[in-house]
């Protein structure tokens, strides 16, 4: 099958026991980022991926630019999103600005927030809270041009489905009700600093920071930094270029609902 | 004691307070002092007392001989992140 992420193509193919199962686990998961061999993006070298299930023959990985085995379908599932992600940031890394982000986007205008923070910032919660009237364009990676055009990584979730389950569950954005990007012009309008606190009370707190306090945390949250050229003044006049970065202090992520409308409002 | 630079990826100066980005990959903020401290610096050595008068100049004479201790404090806390090398 064949998928696109950050816009660079893959190819996976599933080998050995269950081949049939892990790659139909496979489609419905990344059904979002699919797409048919007509209308792959010739933009970057294709990826190929081998997967398999523990059992038969190790899957061979001759060719391919990464290898997934697993002894069961959740477990590949849970491995083969992050060689996708890891890849494709990788081929991306000279083009892209790529923040470790949520990003969502206003269906109507196309304006997006980029929310970057670390692991356990609440990412994947916050693009399931607000995506299901704005628009999805990832819980993981953001990428964003020299224009400011960002380009969506529509990437399962990952959820845990029920309480107690040891892995947690790839679920496609659509399957739970996500809203998808329709070809309207992307262009990223604001950054976002998380900073989740289970103790915070109250509506969401945001603060404007200045630059060089942005930076350590930007910096920090954004791939391959040291690739760029005088990288602090590239994410500076990133920065600058959408108004600076605020910092969002919450609990939960229905405080930040108002808060990405009222900084999308202001893109009308 | 004296200090020199030590080499960095980037620094980025705004309103009189620095971000560097250390050869070790951290991203160190710097307080207003250690910033003319190390806008004071270059890849050849300065004496401390060179680096304490350019300071005095910025932010005037804190007194009693302070001037040496808070520049050796802000030198050593640039040295701590590995954005200066001190020696005597």
């Amino acid at each position: 099958m064949r998928l696109e992420a950050l816009e660079v193509p893959f190819e996976i193919s599933c080998v050995g026991p269950d081949a049939q199962q892990a790659a139909a686990s496979i489609e419905a998961a990344w059904e979002w980022c699919l797409v048919n061999g007509d209308h792959a993006s010739t933009r970057s070298p294709l990826q190929r991926i081998t997967v398999g299930l523990k059992g038969a023959s190790e899957p061979g990985s001759a060719g391919s630019a990464g290898s997934v085995v697993a002894r069961d379908i959740p477990t590949l599932m849970d491995r083969l999103s992050p060689m996708v992600t890891r890849l494709a940031v990788t081929e991306r890394k000279h083009d892209l600005v790529m923040f470790h982000a949520c990003a969502v986007a206003d269906p109507r205008t196309g304006a997006a927030v980029v929310l970057y923070g670390p692991s356990g910032a609440g990412k994947t919660t916050l693009a399931r809270t607000l995506c299901t009237d704005l628009v999805y364009l990832s819980d993981e990676t953001a990428g964003v041009t020299v224009d400011l055009e960002v380009v969506p990584y529509l990437k399962p979730l990952s959820i845990i489905v029920e309480a107690g389950d040891r892995l947690k569950e790839q679920v496609s954005p659509g399957r739970i009700g996500l809203v998808r990007p329709d070809g309207t012009a992307l262009r990223l309008h604001a950054l976002v600093q998380l900073r989740r606190d289970p103790d915070h009370r109250g509506d969401a707190t945001v603060e404007q920071l200045t630059t060089v306090d942005a930076l350590p945390e930007l910096m920090a949250q954004t791939s391959y930094t040291r690739e760029m050229e005088r990288p602090l003044h590239r994410m500076a006049d990133l920065a600058h270029q959408v108004g600076g970065v605020r910092r969002a202090t919450y609990a939960e992520a229905e405080q930040l609902r108002p808060v990405v409308r009222a900084i999308l409002d202001g893109a009308a | 004691m004296r200090a020199r630079r030590l080499s960095v990826v980037d620094e980025y100066i705004e309103d009189g307070r620095a971000a560097i980005y250390t050869s070790e990959g951290m991203v160190v903020l710097l307080s207003g002092l250690a910033t003319s401290a190390w806008q004071v610096l270059d890849d050849d050595w300065t004496p401390v007392t060179e680096v304490a008068a350019a300071l005095v100049r910025e932010f005037g004479d804190p007194g009693e001989g302070q001037a040496d201790v808070l520049t050796t404090e802000a030198l050593r806390s640039l040295a701590d992140n590995a954005l200066v090398e001190l020696a005597d």
